[in-house]
């Protein structure tokens, strides 16, 4: 008799035990990313004058660039991966703010994600959302998606108006011109719903311009088809790094 | 007499034929048939994706009155159908470069627009991967039509026509890139050319003369390489060595590659329709058959040639020539050309109706004591009024009620008695008022809801407890007329009772009652 009821007891917890566990593991974690935009280490403030490595003076007017296929990754090799794309825009404050809202629960060591858009969405017709080609990131004459825009003035530029322009774009090789940002976290991210994970990207403007080719005002003030599309495209590689919130 | 006489019969007999010509209006309605896609015997299998964007009738009406509209250009001067024109199976006759907004010209000559979806990349560079695509690139070239694609949809969208006809085709009244760029598809994927004199000689249903079928043979052994049938076209971007045109400067196929190997590289064309799309090459260089004709005669011994293929091109003489030109005009397909479908819609307003067959069932008449009772039910619907409040919703929704019915009965039983009653209705005094009163008074739940705003716009210059009293007086032709009554010190330190006057409208947007006027 006790032996029975100890069984249907046990086996009662059991199932309350599985029951909690499988409802903890389908829990799903919010993970927010806000994309700040900075020039060295101010924070960007459009038509402020700022100054390149060569000492060029210059302001900038539009920063606009593609974020897309984020991936979040576990050191398991359980990674979230997530599709969209995303148009991060200097003028629109509501698009430097990223929401995941079903990550996964756990522990999480970095962060993925290219700049750009990658050559199926580039190939497929028609796209919506962040990819309308409305947007003003489309170029109608060669098919593609512009990834990166950084325009402004800089006396340095003989261009009429002292303007400089970098649309920089580009799917196909030679000219691919998307690049993949890995942002390593401090120590592991435990997320979960109760803990929800929030990060905050720097995006250096000036970074653009620098590293590793030093962009000279007056020798390349615009780059707006896959000619020279490299150069900006490795130097845009870096400027990206995780801000402690 | 006699003379005038005929001249009145001859006009009146001509008028009654013009009037005949218009009313056979049908190539404006298009039917299920006519866009449904069949693939061309011998064809192979389109590259675009139909299934994804499918042409139904009223896509396709849109699409082709986008087509025809100058609307998508920046100053609507220019439409699409400016440099593509039917008879030239959609490419511009007799033009090296068509003519864009402000006179200025394009630096390309407009290719014909026929089998498109067997197309893998637009323009003749190739720069355009989607046809979805291909129409931004003429509408937002600053030397073509100008525009960019938000302020197309803008203009769009301010237009009532357009906003219906959108709502029509994807349910939806914003105007989106996506819905747009679609309808343009639908009209461009249907240009399908493949009823030629040559088509019905393959398909064994017409003959060719001798002088075309030696046209034919030599057209085989030394053209159909790159211009390979059914489509005239291996979709390939070759070198034909015409040598770079000195003002226009157009280096092909590099602009978009940037490989040195690409340099002067066009794509092959399509020689469908070639007698009619005249003038030829990426700038228009020839205007006849035969200048071209001559060029690819004359190529194995030039010294510029690249491309492998032409090196081992023959001379032709004379004859040959001549029996290739024969050949090529067997492939301009009249009935392409003339195609109603195509044809450009007109600026008449067309307001889509569905095709309503017409019916020789004989309805039944309806009873006429039906009739009797909704009438006698709309003519007892009375205002109610709870506390001072007329009951403007349950009155509206008593009077939809009786409309809903007889619309129910509509349903199963089509009469036009019945039809007439109800617009009757819906036109009645009764009917327009209790919505012209409900969008002055609203419908408050108390007397309160409406003092309530007045008593708050009083407190920014009075006391609260200064309020003695407030009451809802009644409705003027403005609104609810408010009098509240306060106490107020005058110039020698009085009090005295003061009273106010509001005019109180209801915000059917806002759903709140707002102050018009206080006296």
């Amino acid at each position: 008799m006790n032996t029975v009821r100890k069984i249907i007891i046990s086996s009662f917890f059991i199932a309350f035990l599985t029951v909690i566990f499988s409802f903890k593991s389908s829990q799903k974690a919010k993970v927010s990313i806000q994309f700040k935009n900075y020039v060295g280490n101010a924070v960007l403030q459009l038509d402020s004058t700022y100054k390149n490595v060569l000492g060029q003076n210059f302001i900038i007017a539009n920063f606009k660039y593609y974020i897309g296929n984020i991936c979040l990754k576990k050191a398991d090799g359980k990674n979230y991966i997530m599709q969209n794309y995303f148009l991060i825009n200097e003028y629109e404050e509501d698009s430097k703010q990223i929401t995941l809202d079903n990550v996964p629960e756990g522990n999480y060591t970095s962060i993925e994600f290219i700049v750009g858009v990658d050559s199926l969405h580039n190939c497929s017709g028609l796209q919506e959302g962040a990819l309308d080609p409305t947007n003003g990131m489309f170029w109608a004459w060669n098919t593609g998606y512009v990834f990166l825009k950084l325009e402004g003035q800089a006396p340095a530029s003989k261009s009429s108006g002292n303007i400089f322009e970098y649309h920089i774009g580009g799917y196909k090789q030679p000219t691919n011109s998307t690049r993949k940002i890995t942002l390593n976290f401090k120590g592991d991210k435990i997320v979960s719903a109760a803990n929800p994970l929030s990060l905050l990207i720097k995006a250096d403007a000036l970074e653009v311009l620098k590293t590793p080719t030093i962009i000279d005002f007056s020798k390349l003030p615009s780059v707006t088809d896959t000619r020279n599309a490299a150069i900006i495209a490795n130097n845009y590689m870096d400027m990206f790094s995780l801000l402690e919130k | 007499m006699k003379k005038s006489f005929l001249a009145i019969l001859f006009s009146l007999l001509s008028l009654v034929l013009l009037f005949s010509f218009i009313d056979n209006g049908s190539y404006f309605l298009i039917t299920k048939q006519d866009v449904a896609f069949k693939k061309p015997k011998g064809f192979p299998k389109p590259l675009y994706d139909l299934e994804k964007n499918k042409p139904t009738p009223e896509g396709f009406m849109l699409g082709r009155k986008l087509f025809y509209d100058p609307i998508l250009s920046k100053d609507n001067t220019v439409s699409c159908a400016t440099c593509h024109q039917q008879f030239a199976a959609f490419a511009q006759t007799d033009h090296s470069f068509s003519h864009g907004v402000n006179g200025l010209f394009g630096k390309r000559n407009a290719p014909a627009l026929q089998n498109l979806i067997w197309r893998d990349a637009f323009m003749v560079d190739g720069g355009v991967n989607h046809l979805d695509l291909q129409p931004i690139a003429p509408i937002t070239n600053p030397l073509e039509m100008n525009e960019d694609l938000p302020s197309v949809l803008k203009k769009l969208q301010q237009n009532k026509e357009y906003v219906a006809l959108f709502k029509e085709v994807y349910k939806d009244s914003i105007i989106s890139s996506n819905h747009f760029l679609k309808s343009l598809s639908q009209f461009l994927s249907l240009l399908i050319s493949a009823d030629s004199r040559y088509d019905r000689y393959i398909h064994k249903k017409d003959t060719l003369s001798n002088y075309e079928l030696n046209g034919l043979k030599l057209f085989r052994a030394n053209c159909a390489s790159c211009h390979t049938e059914p489509l005239f076209t291996d979709n390939s971007y070759r070198s034909n060595s015409i040598g770079i045109n000195p003002v226009i400067k157009d280096s092909g196929r590099f602009l978009i590659t940037r490989l040195p190997a690409d340099l002067m590289k066009f794509k092959v064309p399509s020689l469908r329709n070639i007698e009619v799309s005249y003038p030829y090459m990426h700038d228009g260089r020839f205007y006849s058959l035969k200048q071209v004709l001559n060029h690819y005669s004359k190529i194995s011994s030039s010294k510029n040639v690249i491309d492998p293929i032409l090196k081992n091109m023959p001379v032709l003489n004379d004859q040959e020539q001549k029996d290739i030109i024969a050949f090529l005009k067997t492939l301009t397909d009249k009935a392409f050309l003339h195609d109603k479908r195509f044809m450009d819609p007109g600026t008449r307003i067309y307001i889509p109706k569905p095709i309503v067959k017409t019916e020789t069932k004989v309805v039944p008449k309806i009873d006429e004591s039906i009739i009797a009772k909704y009438k006698t039910e709309w003519e007892s619907v009375t205002l109610a009024t709870i506390d001072g409040i007329p009951q403007y919703i349950s009155y509206m929704d008593k009077l939809d009620e009786i409309t809903q019915n007889i619309s129910k009965q509509l349903k199963k039983q089509k009469n036009t008695e019945l039809e007439n009653l109800r617009s009757e209705f819906l036109a009645s005094k009764k009917h327009k008022e209790a919505i012209k009163n409900y969008i002055i008074f609203g419908q408050p739940t108390s007397k309160d809801e409406i003092i309530k705003p007045c008593k708050k716009q009083l407190k920014n210059i009075v006391n609260e407890t200064d309020i003695i009293d407030s009451e809802l007086k009644g409705q003027s032709k403005k609104g609810w007329v408010v009098l509240v009554k306060y106490n107020s010190k005058n110039k020698s330190g009085n009090i005295v009772l003061k009273t106010i006057n509001f005019d109180v409208k209801y915000n059917p947007i806002e759903k709140n009652y707002v102050i018009l006027k206080a006296n």
